[in-house]
């Protein structure tokens, strides 16, 4: 599974630390995230996308084949 | 350092690993105690006092797993309505009933068929246990998994 949770907090000018300070995480499991090294629960999928104005399809919905 | 800074992280990953962490220290520690266990009563035959703090330990690493199981309620996920609690009751009881002939069958074999009234009545108080308990297991496990259904699925 490819998501763009780091495409989408460049786009937002946030760093790794400010945007895992906003959801309330740890930095390495935002990087751990945004290298599809974590499967994260709905709840922290939500918040992230909360965090950066997108919708849950936005950040992690597969790319048309 | 390593302090125990995870505790109030709230973090996600760190929990779900911390859990993971704590799970295989169990299981690490429950395989200890059995091959003490094994080593101990089966290969070199010692005294069981030696080795009781290893069973007690392991029987209450296996026993917390089974007993948090049968409580959880997720044993029978589909049994909701009361037809198929009853007909999943009935099956349970023919279950524990075989299991109890099975078992007796075991017990003579390993023990030999009793020679007078009192070990007959000890063989017969003995499948009747353990049928009694294999029956209430999954009687509770089935009860705990009904009523939780009864909350959850929508027929």
């Amino acid at each position: 599974m490819v998501n763009r949770v780091k495409l989408a907090r460049v786009e937002k000018s946030l760093t790794q630390a400010q945007l895992a300070e906003r959801v309330n995480v740890t930095r390495q499991t935002i990087g751990l995230i945004e290298k599809n090294k974590y499967n994260p629960t709905l709840h922290l999928c939500l918040a992230i996308a909360k965090a950066l104005d997108k919708t849950l399809d936005d950040l992690f919905w597969e790319e048309e084949a | 350092m390593a302090d125990m800074k995870w505790i109030k992280t709230g973090d996600e990953y760190v929990e779900k690993k911390m859990t993971q962490f704590f799970s295989e220290a169990g299981t690490i520690v429950a395989a200890i105690l059995f091959l003490d266990m094994i080593i101990r009563g089966l290969i070199l035959g010692r005294p069981a006092s030696e080795y009781i703090v290893s069973a007690i330990g392991f029987a209450v690493y296996a026993g917390w797993i089974l007993f948090r199981y049968l409580l959880s309620g997720f044993e029978y996920p589909e049994i909701a309505g009361q037809a198929a609690y009853r007909k999943k009751r009935k099956e349970i009881t023919a279950l524990s009933l075989a299991s109890g002939i099975i078992f007796a069958i075991l017990v003579l074999i390993f023990t030999g068929i009793p020679k007078h009234p009192g070990s007959w009545f000890d063989f017969i108080m003995m499948v009747m246990l353990f049928v009694f308990f294999h029956f209430l297991i999954n009687f509770i496990s089935l009860r705990k998994s009904f009523r939780k259904n009864q909350d959850l699925l929508d027929d």
